[in-house]
């Protein structure tokens, strides 16, 4: 601990010194203020004491000028006094002393005072290191946090508005939105228990999750259970996180939602202004480490029909559930373009009133229009000789697996295999197209027309016909093809798409009429046709085959 | 939030905490619920909610911890009473699918 003592009788200071220096301080000599403020330029010490009578300085005047100079340093001072003059006492309070000592100074009383400042300071400056600390591990994380979320801001389409209201710096509500293969749309809303860094840290494995298999046009269902086994492996007992995730499919027209722990989510709609409520159906994530029975919800929805939704920071501005489901519904009526304000305008009018507890986010979210799908043709090679050097086959029964959990992964292995992300975007639609078909149509005998009378009509009597399904295999084969062995350079994918149905009369289908491409069916073909051209039908139509430059 | 009071009937101990029960009412919480989970006269761990005005989720987070504790000696939560603010919460989060929820 080092002492700055400022005293004009040279005496006096030299007594106090040799008390000091005794009890183990370190002690700076100052005759006056103007001396002392020039000893604290060089080095700030931890404790001052000074006179209050002195030529050029007094202490009164030094005080002032300490509190000035010390910045957020706590550094107290200790004022020598020759009488109670409580009017001194009190300027010399308010310029910044903390203890005052009479004088002549008594040795003991001296020691004790200082001896209990110099803790005090010592406490005060370790919180000051650790506060520190903790302000550099909460920017580190805050760093990771906005670094997950903002590739997904930067795609943020004019269809998507979102805010959050926090009550600290680091928040445990995510947001999220990115658009997976083959155009459709995907948005999250998670709210982690608890506040500060403790929630925000467990946002991560939930966010980063959610990209990986999003990106990848995995099923909602999946995506839940991945989150929700690694959030039980992750966090402790007490720790969970609430989840809405959406995903629309704008060229169906289906939007999915999933409610795991959230208020009730609001779709208004355009043409009708009805209103339709997903309520959570979910246990939130991180709970339950068998979870089974995953509810997603899938409606109809057409361009311009509007969610809205909201975490559970919502319940501390409304007592009532009424109120609370009228300012929802309330929500999902403003318009992207203009809502923004008024939202935030309406939220912070009902905080002025109530003690904001939790962090609030809201989302709003218009079904936009669909695009029609932009082909890239992929950079025609020139056909080559080369080697078939790996191939992958998965066969599956349609009574267990879906398409859309297995394309992700038969996409997963082709990218460890070095296939290129735009060679593998592209045969993510090629798949999923090529499985759906054999499924549908090969396998269960669904005529595709039958999507013109709605998605929900189409669903229904597809569940009938997987129910009376006597069983049989799609299958798929992926060969990789290499230009060079050593050193290995992929070449090609050659696909091949079959099932065991009877298979079909493509030959008709060649000759009718370009399809629509905005129409809900008959595009499939058509698309896998643009994307691999050398795309062609066996004999008796249940096989496929194409390939594709990567 | 004051700690709960603990009242034991037989095989079945009631912990009744009040007012607001948040993130700074664990503690509390913990040392009136933890003995009743090592008590072996206690099957049943019965949270009266009556008395509480609000929950936060670390409060929720508090009893899936109370709940795993005692799971793991064979006992059972159940929660009674909570308020109509309360109960739409506890349903939203299901735990009136996780913990026997009742009105006595």
């Amino acid at each position: 601990m080092q002492i700055l003592l400022v005293e004009d009788d040279a005496a006096t200071r030299l007594m106090i010194r040799r008390v000091l220096e005794k009890e183990g301080f370190g002690v700076t000599e100052a005759a006056d203020g103007v001396e002392a403020m020039a000893c604290f330029g060089l080095a700030p010490p931890d404790i001052v004491i000074t006179d209050y009578q002195m030529p050029r300085m007094d202490g009164l005047q030094l005080c002032r000028e300490l509190k000035e100079a010390r910045g957020g340093l706590f550094i107290p001072i200790v004022m020598l006094t020759a009488g109670q003059d409580s009017e001194l006492l009190r300027q010399s309070l308010q310029a910044g002393a903390s203890e005052f000592l009479n004088k002549p100074v008594q040795v003991e009383e001296l020691v004790a005072r200082v001896s209990a400042l110099a803790s005090m300071a010592g406490m005060h400056n370790a919180l000051a290191v650790a506060q520190e600390k903790t302000l550099g591990e909460i920017a580190i994380v805050k760093h990771l946090l906005d670094r997950l979320t903002s590739p997904g801001l930067k795609l943020m389409p004019p269809c998507f508005a979102m805010e959050t209201l926090q009550t600290r710096r680091i928040n445990g509500d995510a947001c999220a939105y990115l658009r997976g293969i083959g155009g459709t749309h995907f948005g999250l809303l998670c709210d982690a228990t608890g506040h500060g860094l403790v929630a925000g840290v467990s946002t991560i494995p939930v966010l980063e999750t959610f990209q990986a298999m999003a990106s990848r046009d995995v099923p909602l269902e999946s995506i839940y259970q991945e989150i929700n086994a690694k959030l039980c492996r992750l966090l402790p007992a007490d720790r969970f996180a609430c989840l809405i995730m959406l995903r629309l499919d704008p060229e169906l027209g289906v939007l999915s939602v999933l409610n795991a722990g959230m208020p009730d989510i609001f779709l208004l709609r355009k043409a009708t202004h009805a209103f339709r409520s997903f309520e959570s159906r979910n246990f939130p994530a991180g709970i339950l480490a068998n979870c089974d029975a995953v509810e997603v919800e899938d409606v109809s929805v057409v361009p311009g029909d509007r969610l809205f939704a909201c975490s559970d920071g919502l319940l501390d501005l409304f007592d009532g559930e009424a109120l609370k489901e009228a300012f929802l519904r309330r929500g999902a009526r403003y318009s992207i373009a203009g809502g923004h304000a008024l939202l935030r305008q309406a939220f912070n009018r009902r905080l002025e009133n109530v003690e904001q507890h939790d962090d609030l986010t809201w989302a709003l979210w218009e079904v936009p229009p669909p695009v029609p799908m932009v082909i890239e043709q992929s950079g025609q090679m020139p056909e080559t000789e080369s080697e078939e050097g790996l191939a992958l086959q998965f066969d599956m029964d349609p009574r267990i697996h879906q398409v859309r959990d297995l394309v992700p992964n038969i996409l997963g292995l082709l990218g460890f295999k070095g296939v290129s992300p735009a060679a593998l975007q592209q045969l993510g639609i090629l798949l999923t197209e090529g499985f759906d078909n054999a499924v549908d149509h090969g396998l269960l005998g669904l005529d595709s027309t039958m999507k013109s009378k709605g998605f929900e009509a189409y669903e229904a009597r597809r569940k009938v016909a997987l129910g009376d399904f006597q069983g049989g295999m799609a299958r798929c084969r992926v060969a990789l093809h290499y230009a060079t062995c050593m050193p290995r350079r992929l070449h090609r994918l050659h696909i091949e798409i079959s099932d065991d149905g009877p298979g079909f009369d493509w030959k008709a289908l060649e000759q009718a009429a370009a399809p629509d491409l905005l129409a809900p069916h008959g595009r499939g073909i058509p698309l896998m046709k643009a994307l691999a051209p050398d795309f062609r039908f066996s004999e008796a139509g249940n096989t496929v085959s194409f390939s594709l430059a990567c | 939030m004051s700690n709960p009071s603990v009242k034991i009937q037989g095989a079945i101990g009631t912990l009744a905490p009040s007012g607001r029960f948040t993130a700074e009412s664990h503690t509390g919480f913990k040392e009136a619920a933890y003995p009743l989970v090592e008590n072996p006269a206690i099957t049943t761990i019965c949270i009266d909610l009556a008395a509480v005005s609000y929950m936060d989720s670390s409060s929720l987070g508090s009893l899936l911890l109370l709940r795993e504790k005692a799971n793991a000696k064979g006992k059972k939560i159940t929660l009674r009473n909570p308020n109509p603010t309360l109960m739409p919460i506890l349903k939203m989060i299901k735990f009136d699918k996780l913990f026997e929820t009742s009105n006595s």
